[in-house]
């Protein structure tokens, strides 16, 4: 329990740094539509509200995280609430109730003000928002997103491994790219392997083991401690590949049964050799 | 566009019952793809055929259809707010724009349309087949999405990252347009700026993680989008309608799109919340 009141602060803290006015306006809309309500709007405010207080209040939210997002983030439970319709509501309520009452001409002025404030929000908010990426041609020579650092290198690895399935181990950003390349080749330990911060992934057994190596595999420069850890790893999970920074090299000594290939000026691989190989 | 959603939502249960069928008979993908279309036709028959009987059963009981119909003329100036935002959202969704690859939607799809096996490996994992939960293996969107591309030879970018997020995302402001006339009854004008104000919010809070706008911007295709902009506002609606059967259709749907607690999911909470406040005000009433 202690856990999800954890996970529950954390999102808190997130929340109020980056979204904290979508709960100031979630408050005022409801407000507003009580006081403006008919049956319906005050039916769907009321439970609107309670769905809100539910998961912003620390015991009910660590409660619905233990049931509902306990392989989750507290801020994938904020979906459940209507935050939404609601503000929208509470929007359209307030542009009806301000110009309402007022004469044809003064009430389409009204109207008028309200959409160049809304188009002008869209306009100049969302330039900010979304995150345009136009691929340049290398890339898109390369397949969408895979960089051409990484594509080099994955030629390299594809060349010494041909169509064999390979359990790659390796830091985020590159399994990414190493899965994009070719679905033949996958993470050994999930996609939050990198996550540390991720609880809810400890239900499975490697947890200790994936947060470990993920901070390791994160690391610019390793040391001998950390590469004793990584080989013992390495040893007992047997990876088909265990990609890592060139510079590692030195540090880090072959493993037993393994072969070792540069890939690029960045990275090497540690390629496990197949049976045939070994006999 | 309750009848509409319910359509699609039987459409949705026809092909995860043939995903079913050929998961628990350990059958591939090929054979999935030979049962997708008569499952397809029949549930386009079942889905017909059950909005027509309770179509007919609300006009027996005397519930017939109390929405009057809204013309776009009568959005006037509003429509500008949603023209506005919806030229936003396309340009994103036609632009090369960074879909999230790591989801695991995207990569079980990639993974069944290439190896043509059906959850051949744990998305989460990357481990053998064997480790996947049950519950995680009964969600067959992935594999329909693999079927799509291997049927039709479209690319899982242009499937996953531009066809199905717009195709969502049109579907969510339909769901919203049908919500709203049902909170702005008698006030119908101000429909088209709740739709308008919904679709500018999508655009707004497309850089913040944990809301709609952010998964439907980057992850249109994974069911926890389709949930939180389909299931839960279809759920809204058919809540604030006291439409209890179709909120019950939506929890067995979620329950096969996204990973539940065993098959409770955010609708079953929404829908719980609702009938708790209904019952309430009801009583209220009454005494």
């Amino acid at each position: 329990m202690n856990q999800y009141f954890l996970k529950w602060q954390e999102g808190v803290t997130f929340f109020k740094q980056e979204q904290g006015v979508v709960l100031l306006l979630f408050a005022v809309s409801i407000f507003l539509i009580l006081r403006w309500a008919k049956e319906t709007d005050a039916r769907f405010a009321k439970s609107a509200g309670i769905l809100g207080l539910a998961v912003f209040v620390p015991v009910t939210a660590a409660l619905l995280l233990c049931g509902y997002s306990g392989f989750y983030d507290w801020q994938d439970l904020l979906l459940a609430v209507p935050l939404m319709p609601v503000i929208a509501l509470g929007g359209c309520l307030v542009v009806e109730n301000t110009g309402g009452s007022a004469p044809r001409a003064e009430k389409r002025g009204q109207e008028c003000l309200w959409t160049v404030i809304s188009l002008l929000c869209v306009l100049f908010l969302s330039m900010a928002a979304t995150n345009f990426h136009v691929f340049d041609e290398q890339e898109k020579s390369d397949g969408y997103g895979i960089p051409a650092w990484a594509g080099e290198a994955f030629d390299t690895l594809k060349e010494a491994v041909g169509d064999r399935e390979l359990q790659i181990l390796g830091d985020n950003d590159l399994i990414m790219y190493a899965r994009l390349y070719c679905t033949d080749w996958y993470p050994v330990y999930g996609r939050d392997l990198w996550d540390t911060q991720a609880m809810g992934y400890v239900e499975y057994d490697y947890a200790e083991a994936e947060t470990q190596i993920g901070s390791i595999l994160a690391l610019d420069t390793l040391s001998g401690d950390n590469a004793k850890i990584l080989i013992s790893y390495v040893e007992e999970i047997q990876p088909d590949c265990l990609i890592a920074l060139s510079s590692w090299e030195e540090v880090l000594s072959t493993p037993a049964d393994y072969n070792l290939v540069t890939l690029s000026g960045q990275y090497i691989a540690y390629i496990k050799n197949t049976p045939e190989e070994e006999t | 566009m309750i009848d509409l959603t319910v359509g699609l939502i039987v459409l949705w249960g026809c092909a995860e019952a043939a995903y079913l069928c050929v998961l628990f008979t350990g059958g591939t993908l090929g054979l999935y793809e030979r049962l997708l279309i008569p499952a397809l036709v029949a549930g386009a028959l079942l889905a017909v055929l059950l909005c027509a009987f309770c179509r007919r059963w609300r006009k027996r009981r005397g519930e017939a259809a109390q929405i009057s119909r809204l013309s776009l003329r009568s959005g006037g100036i509003y429509l500008v707010v949603l023209a506005a935002a919806g030229a936003v959202t396309l340009a994103h969704f036609m632009g090369n724009y960074v879909v999230d690859l790591t989801d695991a939607v995207y990569e079980m799809a990639l993974n069944t349309a290439d190896s043509g096996l059906l959850m051949a490996r744990h998305p989460f994992t990357g481990q053998a087949a064997g480790s996947i939960p049950r519950r995680l293996q009964i969600l067959g969107l992935s594999t329909l999405y693999a079927a799509v591309m291997d049927m039709t030879g479209i690319s899982a970018y242009t499937l996953m990252g531009q066809i199905v997020p717009v195709l969502v995302w049109l579907w969510s402001l339909g769901i919203y347009f049908s919500l709203g006339r049902v909170l702005l009854r008698g006030r119908e004008k101000y429909v088209w700026l709740f739709v308008g104000l919904i679709a500018f919010w999508y655009v707004l809070t497309a850089h913040s993680e944990g809301m709609a706008g952010y998964r439907l911007f980057y992850a249109g295709f994974s069911g926890e989008t389709i949930r939180a902009c389909i299931l839960l506002p279809f759920c809204l609606l058919v809540c604030c309608r006291r439409q209890w059967l179709w909120a019950l259709l939506a929890i067995v749907c979620e329950a096969t799109l996204v990973w539940t607690t065993y098959g409770i999911g955010y609708c079953a909470l929404v829908t719980a919340v609702f009938l708790l406040v209904t019952l309430w005000t009801d009583r209220r009433a009454r005494t």
